[in-house]
Formats: C-alpha cells, structure tokens, sequence
C-alpha cells in the first residue's frame, strides 16, 4: 500500500502538546482521505451531542491520495467538524495549494483539538509543527493576517496561509477559511470554529517527496488524464468563461435563482453577470489552483467606481447568484465589492448572500422594522446596504450579531409565516441551482449530508449533461423537469461525489477527466487495484457513515425535506411550471439507498458497507 | 438525408422565413443584436450553411442582424456544426444545450464566450419556430414533445 504517509498530527491547543494520531492504517483503504477520513475519525473522537463552539469539537483538516503528485485537478483539501451552522456534520473542501504543503511535510492530515489560551497560529514546517503566538494577527483581516505571515517568514517562498477573518473570531455561524486569498473554505462555518479555538493561522511550507506505488503506471496515467483534461469541453468552457458561464446557461435552464427564489426571470441577467460579462468588464486573468491545467479562477480588477478594490479574486457563480439575482442587483462592480468583502471577512459568500435575501424579503413583508435593522435601507437590489451589513455581520453588531446566527435562527424568531421564505435544508441555505429545473437537485439537496448541498454528489454534471457516465450505470441523458427514476441518478452520483471528495479531487477536473482517468490516477498512486464498482462503494460507505453521525446528531426523515418556496411553481423562466415530485423522489431514495422509515440506514446496508460498527450505537441512541 | 428536411432549399426556406421573424422582432432582435457576433452554423444532411451577422450595421431597414444562406464572405467569431435534424429539434427547445455539446452532437469553434452570449436569447425564439412552421404550411415538421 502506498500513496500516504500514514501520519495524522493530533494538536492540542489547549496543552500545547503535538504528537502523531496513531491512525489504523485499514482506514486509509476504507475511507481514502478527505471528509470520508475525517468523518471515521470523527466517530472514533467525538461525543455527537457536543456543542459544535465547544472544546470538545475537533478541527480535522485532511487531503487525499493525490493531493501533490500534479494529477489534475488534486490539490484539494478537506475541513471538517460538527457544524457551528447546522449542528450536524460540517465540511468545507478547497483548491489552491495548502494541502499540497501539508503533504509535503510527510502529513495525511492534522487534528487540531482543545483552544488556546490566547490567539495562536499552527505553523507546519519541515515536516514538524509548532504552535506560535498570534496576538498581532487577531483583529486582522484574512488578506492582513496572510501578507504579514508572508513577511515574517519571507525566507519560506512557498509558504502557505490559512487564515480566519473577524467573522471566524465573532464566531459567525457561517464564517470561512480563507487560504492564500483566492481560496475559500465556505461552507457549515468551519472559520467559526478556528475562532472557537483561538486559531487564527495555519501555514505550511515543505519539500518531502511524495510516495506512488507505481511510478510508470502514475506517469501514464497523469499524461493521459492531462491530455483528455485539454481537450474537454468542460475545461474550454471554465477556462474561457469560468464558473460564471452558468448564468448564461441557467437563464436557459432556468437554474439560476432569483429574488430570493420567488422570481422565474430577469431577462438581463446573462448579459450582465455572465461569464461575457466577467470577461469583458473585470477579467484581468485566470489563475489555478497548483497543477491543475483547466485554470478557472478569476483575478479582477476594479477601479475608479465607489466600489473600487483594485485587482483580487473575482466572483464565481455562486457568489453572483447570492449577491447578483437572491438581492436583484445586476451590478457586476458592487457585486464583486461584496465578494472581495466576504473574501477579507471571512465570510461564507452562499449562505451570507441567501441570509441577506431572507432578511430583504422578511423587511419587505413587514417582520423587520427600519429600526430593528439599524436603519440600513435593506431593499431590493441595494448594495451599498448589503456592504454595511456585511461589516455588522463580522463583527456581531447591531442587527448584524443576529444576522451571523443564518437564516433559519433568524426565522426561528420570527412569526410562523416568515418560514414560508426560509430556504434552507438542515439549517444550511441552498446554493445557486433550483431545484425546480433539476428535480434530481431538489433529491440531492434533500440527503446532503451536510446540508443543501451540489458538491456531496455529482448531480449537478450528470443531470444537466455536462457527462456521460454509463459506465457507472447512469443514463446518458436526464431531463431536468423529471422526477421519476432520478433515485437512482442520485444514489449513484453520491457514491461518485462522495470519492471525489475522498481523494480531494475538484469536481469539475472529475468532469472534465471521466472516471475511468480518475481511478487509473487513483490505483497507480495507491496500489489498491479498485474496480469501478469497488470505487464507488466506498463512496456509498462514505455516505452512509456521515448519515449515521447526522442521525447520531438527531437528523430524522422529516428533515429530509424541501423548503416550501421552491415546491412552489414559478410563472415564468426555464423552470416554469414544474416542481420536483418531493414524496416520489424520497420514496424511491429510501428504498435504493435502504434507509427505514425514520431515516436511519438499515443493519443490511451498514454491514454490506462494511460500517457494523455503527449499528450498536444506532441502536442506542434513543434509548 | 435527415428526417425533417428535403434538401437545402427548404431548410433556407425555413430558416429564412424564422430569420426573417426574429431578426425583426421587437423583443428578441436587439437581445440578439446585443451580442455583436457573427455566428456561423454549419448543417449535415442537408449539407448547408448560414450565416448570421450581428455585429456591422444590418443591411435591411427593420432588421436587428442580417443573415446569408449559404456560402459567406464574413468571417465568423463562432461556428457551430450539427445535423440538420438535431437544429430542427434544437429550435423547439427539444434538444439538452449542454447535452448537445458534451455529446459531440454539436461541434463548435471560436470563442466560447461568444456562443454564450447567444443562449440567454434563445429560449424566447423556441416558442417561435412551431408557429413559424405552422404559417408556412409546415405542420407536418411540428415535432411533439414525447
Ligand atoms: S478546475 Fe478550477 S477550481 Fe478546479 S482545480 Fe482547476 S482551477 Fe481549481
């Protein structure tokens, strides 16, 4: 077996002692890497019922086979915990380059328990770690924190920065993980955690060569996968245009939601924030995460408007849709303002911009006095509001310390009808993409584990057609509109989802590069010889273990639900008219995926997936 | 040859008399005419072209784009081949874009971005195309929705 170090560093923060975790080295060949290992770590370290802000709540930061062998698209890493947002299972994946940097240390990952006396950074260097003091850094924004790191270790030109912004040390429930400026760990607040622990800063720089079990099979395997990586269409396309291309084909689609998903079109839409637009008003360059030959990340430049930033990462779709169509603004400069804004904060840009259009709504249909919002003008498409906002939100004032807590405490107090325009799942607000177009989302959203989510599967490609994977037993075309059958879609794109995010593979590499490259890159590193079949199954593993820690958490069938607003049919747009079949869908889910009728994996289906150790304490939990 | 057209000639007669219509379209023509491209799309079976030109001053008074049956002398910033019978379906919103492309059903050079700019106008125009079909005697082209 090769492909991994087989080190895990386990941190105390709260002692200060560093040792190595002794990990059982089966768990790498059961669970691969990324938020699967975290999640079998998890299980072994964690008491579910802790409270997400406590001590008790380990940070697990975990990379996967690839992550630095140059195999596209791999530099991937994985954050992980109980969720300060949702308080259920919490992970947060990213490109860029700091796994790279921890494998290159000689680690598979770190834990980081217990919390600091006083602010501290985590710095990874040499193959060994030290906890230094970061008091200077605390008040920082994540770009300060990052360039006076920088400076400090200017000999360490590699070196690189994780860091919280004011909202991760105003534990704002969705605040995120900024690494190196362009990359974010946004999603289930893991930032909010780091500040729980007093951890501003983790960095890392390194050199240790990295073990491939085949050498040659792993030369051929990359050529061949940097070949088809080329020549697909889905990396011209994100090359070209970037994430932002979706506005255009959503307007099409009908994909993109707007006006806090009660609106079906805003015909200037495509024009305005598309990834046209990005290329012709803000685009300065594409950059990339290490190694990876697609090269989809925007750099923009913004000047001489009040919105002026300069040059820094751009907006990607997600962003464009939560501060663009959620709030009804078409204007690209204050968008990307907000953006950069999120970016210093430290704040999550989906679940942060969806608050916002819950709050806009809420305002409009009277739950919110001018008052109550310390008088900012949150209307309709008001940017310079939703900026002012974004400051109170980070540093918990005024209305913006209720605002940090998301959408769904925000409806918790208000009147029952305000839950009408909540749209969240598990207490996590819904990214860009509407179900009502792409029933099979609206399914996936529903058993995401960590909340509505398009990145714990690979719905969003094999349903809109962006692949074929027949192999996999996938059809090769869906039609959006369908709920019939989609079960099945979805089972099989969780299981591929799941493994993407298990080696810590970038989805869109995973589209553009198939299967077949992705588990040739896969075995030739490890030397596991999986089938395609086996390789799935351990996503299905995967899966099923972050089910069982959510129902250990209290997750139950009636949280496998839709919120109301989007299985309302909207008049107009790509979507018009149609609504996911909610009860078919769920019905046919549970009985492919064997969940009873309360929610909980079946003892077959855990044995099958070789997780019998889950049983007992499923057995337990209510008793 | 494909299921819905004889020849060339109707598939002009066609695509012209739909031309026509949305390039003077109050609603759809300055959408198209916004994108500034010149799109070129090349058919099979019947082999064919036509060429639309929304970037210089439309030639006819009324018109949003001016668009050439056949051979053209403009360069195009975008290309884009298919079947004959994979347009037809395409143009009654019966055809998956992203499927069409990532299929190989739909090859397509020059500058993506282009072609992008071109996808939010279009869902409008599908309404457009059985009606246009059925004005011109075509019914029998009206492809059902399965
Ligand atoms: S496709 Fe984009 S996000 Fe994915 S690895 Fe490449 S540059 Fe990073």
């Amino acid at each position: 077996m090769s492909g991994y170090f087989y080190r895990i560093a386990d941190i105390d923060l709260s002692s200060g002692n560093v040792a190595d975790y002794p990990i059982d080295h089966q768990y790498y060949r059961d669970y691969i890497g990324g938020g699967s290992l975290a999640a079998r770590l998890f299980f072994d370290l964690v008491k579910p019922c802790i409270d997400p802000l406590s001590i008790e709540n380990p940070l697990f930061i975990m990379t996967g086979p690839l992550v630095g062998t140059g195999f596209p698209g791999s530099s991937r890493f994985a954050v992980c915990a109980k969720s300060p947002l949702t308080g259920i299972w919490g992970e947060s994946t990213c490109g860029g380059a700091f796994g790279v940097s921890l494998r290159k240390n000689g680690f598979d990952g770190i834990i980081i328990r217990g919390r600091a006396s006083q602010p501290v950074v985590v710095e990874v260097f040499d193959g060994s770690i030290t906890i230094g003091d970061a008091t200077n850094l605390w008040g920082l924004d994540t770009y300060e924190a990052a360039q006076q790191l920088k400076e400090v270790h200017s000999d360490r030109k590699k070196l690189r920065t994780l860091t919280i912004g004011p909202a991760g040390e105003h534990r704002v429930r969705y605040a995120s993980i900024c690494h190196d400026r362009a990359n974010h760990l946004g999603r289930t607040g893991m930032g909010a955690i780091m500040g729980s622990k007093n951890l501003k800063a983790i960095i890392a720089e390194g050199t240790v060569s990295l073990p491939i079990a085949d050498e040659e099979e792993y030369k051929s395997a990359r050529k061949t996968t940097l070949e088809a990586a080329r020549e697909s269409i889905v990396s011209i396309s994100l090359n070209q245009a970037g994430t932002a291309s979706a506005m255009e084909i959503g307007m099409m689609t009908g994909d993109i939601p707007i006006k806090n998903w009660r609106v079906g079109e805003v015909e200037e839409l495509g024009d305005e924030l598309g990834g046209n637009a990005i290329v012709e008003k803000i685009l300065k360059k594409r950059k990339a995460c290490q190694g990876c030959p697609i090269a989809c990340k925007p750099e923009v430049k913004v000047e001489n408007t009040k919105y002026d930033f300069g040059t820094g990462p751009g907006p990607e779709y997600e962003t464009l849709g939560t501060f663009g169509s959620m709030l009804m603004s078409l204007d690209l400069d204050a968008i990307s303002k907000a953006n950069d804004l999120c970016n210093r904060l430290g704040l999550d840009s989906i679940s942060c911009g969806a608050t916002i259009a819950f709050i806009m709504e809420a305002r409009e249909k009277g739950f919110y006095s001018d008052e109550q919002l310390d008088h900012l003008d949150l209307t309709w498409g008001n940017l310079d509001a939703v900026i002012e906002l974004l400051k109170k939100i980070s540093y918990r004032e005024g209305f913006g310390d209720m605002a940090a807590e998301g959408s769904a405490v925000l409806a918790e107090n208000l009147p029952e009808q305000a839950r009408e325009f909540l749209v969240t799942i598990k207490g996590l607000e819904l990214p860009m993409h509407d179900p009502r177009g792409f029933h099979g989302m609206g399914l996936a959203y529903m058993m995401s584990n960590r909340g509505a989510c398009h990145l714990q599967h690979s719905v969003q490609s094999v349903e809109q057609c962006s692949v074929s994977w027949p192999e996999a037993g996938l059809e090769d075309e869906y039609t959006g509109t369908e709920s019939e059958g989609k079960a099945k879609m979805v089972y099989i794109s969780e299981g591929i989802g799941q493994m993407a995010n298990a080696i810590c593979l970038c989805h869109f590499a995973q589209w553009a590069i198939g299967l077949e490259n992705t588990l040739a890159g896969l075995n030739a590193v490890t030397g596991f010889e999986l089938s395609l079949e086996d390789y799935i199954n351990i996503g299905h593993r995967s899966w099923l273990l972050k089910r069982s820690l959510n129902n250990l958490m209290g997750v139950r069938e009636q949280d496998d639900k839709l919120p109301g607003r989007v299985l309302t049919p909207l008049d107009e747009g790509g979507t018009g008219g149609t609504i996911p079949d909610e009860a078919l869908l769920k019905f046919e889910y549970y009985q492919i995926r064997d969940l009873d009728p309360s929610g909980i994996p079946s003892e077959p289906a855990l044995l099958k997936a070789d997780l019998g150790f889950l049983i007992e304490p499923l057995k337990n939990m209510n008793s | 040859m494909g299921e819905y057209y004889r020849d060339a000639d109707q598939l002009f007669e066609i695509y012209g008399y739909f031309l026509d219509s949305v390039l003077q379209n109050d609603k759809i023509g300055p959408k198209m005419s916004k994108s500034g491209i010149i799109i070129k799309f090349i058919y099979t079976d019947p082999d064919c072209e036509i060429t639309i030109d929304l970037k210089n001053k439309p030639e006819k008074e009324g018109y949003y784009g001016t668009f050439y049956l056949g051979p053209c002398h403009l360069k195009e910033d975008v290309w884009s081949k298919q079947s004959a019978d994979h347009s037809h379906r395409f143009w009654h919103g019966l055809e998956n874009p992203i499927a069409s492309v990532t299929r190989g059903k739909v090859k397509q050079g020059g500058k993506i971005t282009a072609m992008l700019k071109l996808l939010p106008v279009v869902r409008p125009t599908f309404g457009e195309f059985p009606v246009i079909l059925k004005e011109m005697g075509y019914e029998d082209l009206i492809v059902k929705k399965k």
